[in-house]
């Protein structure tokens, strides 16, 4: 018992930081990421002793989170449509995009339909290969390579060319 | 450059966020939820254990005692055991190929519910030159139920001690020009099930023996089921032996995979190991209770099983200590897993200690008391236990030699 004990705190110090991370980037928010990453790790670690490659737990944990992000995303884009119904908001997409600023890469990123944001995060954030992050969206590796390539020409556009 | 431009601020947006390398309360839910996968491990054993005994009755059939401290009458008059295959495969006698086949029949219809009450294989005979292969099906007709009027079979109850149910239903099957084919369909079966029952033909082809699992169903867990967790995913199904009962040969190597909508494996479980049917009641099949994860997008499953041809624990540097107690020896080995990472199978360990010429002084078996080697969790092979073994031998001066031998139990 000892033994799986110190294998779970491994295993939390090896990929909770970073699955934490690439879960900030996804939601934009910080405690909800911190949240999401320990949802995660706990709902893999009832897989753990199941993964016939123990070194699958990373990419695993990953695809958990991703997954929860993306749950929570589209809680959230529920949430603001309701707000902007409500308050009568209308975003002013003509505003030109500061990109020193955290918030406004975030902002950034919260433009992206989910998946091209994904991919984006898993590649430039994560570095994982294009086969790892079709196994966490579950998709085809050519699909990553196109969500990548629009991910990038959308935040292109965005930035109105100055890159 | 926009993609070194995405690195950068990524990365830089991402380092902002302040992050812990432990959290001693997430660990301990993760732990608990880690136990609780332990647990549901062991209730699929006694699952599978208890639905075999429950749905066979091997509760009712168990001989009386003989009342002089010997074992019951059954235990003396063993059926002889089918060998384990050398190197053309085992002969299955045609009345185990009938009720196989037939079993399989019932599966294609899908009349084998996965809990395995309806449609109990019970006995197969001949009958005129075919074989009729007898099950103790149900009720079959038209019920209201909440859906509406539906056609389909309830199990028998209160027909015996057990509430089992008595055979109602019949196949006759028969062997012939290279193939098996239901001759006639008799008893409690469906209408609709009959045409596809009487269509049902396989190739008569020769096969080594092993567990298969004809049924297997998905359902999201709940209370009333038994759900293991409120999440994931229960996974149900009805096992039935191929070949000659009891069998003496290596067991059979099984997988659970998860599908999606379009047939896509989107789960693959670690393998695990069943034992060979040793008992004539494990003809009539047992249940598998187990889970799969949940979010994967999973709505159906199959096991995947083959003859197990792996060598599991193999011992070596076995060492005798003859100076230890007077009637006993210490054996000690190590043991080495020969098989893939993470296969769940119990094993059994035996010594055995011998004199100058040959001959057995004593034995002694262990549990190897987990079900894969727990090192391959964290290390690359090899994986090697040690096992000390306690022989009671009479006198250890005899003793010469030890050997250690390992099985999959």
């Amino acid at each position: 018992m000892a033994n799986r004990e110190g294998h779970l705190e491994a295993l939390y110090a090896r990929h909770v930081p970073t699955v934490t991370r690439i879960a900030y980037l996804l939601t934009g928010d910080a405690q909800r990421a911190q949240d999401i990453a320990h949802d995660a790790f706990i709902k893999a670690s009832s897989k753990v002793l199941r993964l016939r490659r123990p070194d699958a737990f990373g990419a695993y944990l990953t695809r958990t989170a991703v997954n929860l992000c993306k749950r929570y995303g589209e809680r959230r884009a529920i949430e603001r449509r309701h707000l902007e119904r409500e308050a009568a908001l209308a975003r002013d997409t003509t505003t030109e995009v500061d990109v020193e600023s955290r918030d406004e890469v975030l902002r950034l990123l919260d433009a992206l339909p989910p998946r091209q944001r994904a991919a984006l995060v898993l590649k430039f954030y994560a570095d994982l290969p294009e086969s790892e992050i079709a196994e966490v969206l579950g998709c085809a590796p050519g699909t990553v390579k196109s969500l990548v390539s629009r991910g990038i020409a959308a935040v292109r556009e965005q930035l109105g060319g100055s890159l | 450059m926009i993609e070194k431009w995405l690195e950068r601020e990524l990365g830089a947006v991402a380092a902002s966020l302040p992050v812990p390398h432990s959290n001693p309360a997430v660990i301990r839910r993760a732990r608990r939820r880690v136990s609780v996968t332990w647990l549901t491990v062991g209730v699929i054993v006694a699952t599978v254990i208890t639905g075999a005994l429950t749905a066979t009755g091997a509760l009712l059939d168990t001989p009386p005692s003989t009342g002089d401290g010997r074992e019951p009458s059954q235990r003396l008059h063993q059926p002889p055991v089918a060998p384990v295959p050398a190197s053309s495969p085992i002969a299955t006698p045609e009345s185990d190929q009938a009720a196989v086949f037939a079993i399989r029949a019932l599966a294609s219809a899908g009349l084998m519910d996965p809990l395995g009450l309806l449609y109990t294989f019970t006995r197969v005979t001949a009958d005129d030159g075919d074989w009729l292969v007898a099950f103790g099906g149900g009720r079959c007709g038209v019920y209201e139920e909440a859906e509406g009027r539906v056609e389909t079979c309830k199990p028998l109850t209160g027909e015996d001690r057990l509430g089992n149910a008595k055979e109602d239903s019949w196949l006759r099957v028969a062997a012939s020009q290279g193939s098996w084919n239901v001759v006639s369909v008799d008893g409690n079966f469906p209408e609709k099930a009959r045409g596809e029952l009487l269509a049902f033909s396989l190739p008569d082809v020769v096969e080594d023996p092993h567990w298969e699992y004809p049924t297997v169903t998905v359902d999201e867990p709940s209370a009333e089921r038994g759900g293991a967790d409120g999440e994931g995913l229960q996974v149900r199904g009805v096992k039935a032996w191929v070949g000659p009962i009891p069998y003496g040969g290596p067991g059979t190597r099984c997988q659970l995979i998860g599908l999606d909508a379009n047939g896509e494996v989107v789960f693959t479980d670690f393998s695990h190991y069943e034992p060979a049917a040793r008992e004539e009641w494990e003809r009539r099949g047992s249940i598998l209770s187990t889970g799969m994860p949940g979010g994967l997008e999973i709505v159906g499953a199959r096991m995947d099983c083959a003859p197990y041809e792996g060598r599991g624990w193999t011992a070596t540097n076995v060492e005798l200590d003859a100076r230890s107690a007077s009637t006993q020896v210490i054996v000690k080995t190590e043991i080495e897993w020969k098989d893939e990472p993470l296969l769940f199978a119990a094993s059994r360990c035996t010594a055995r200690v011998f004199d100058e010429s040959g001959g057995l002084l004593g034995d002694t078996s262990l549990q190897t008391g987990h079900f894969w080697p727990p090192s391959s969790l964290e290390k690359e092979p090899p994986f090697i236990e040690n096992l000390v073994f306690t022989v009671r031998v009479g006198d250890p001066e005899l003793a010469e030699t030890a050997d250690v031998s390992c099985e999959l139990s």
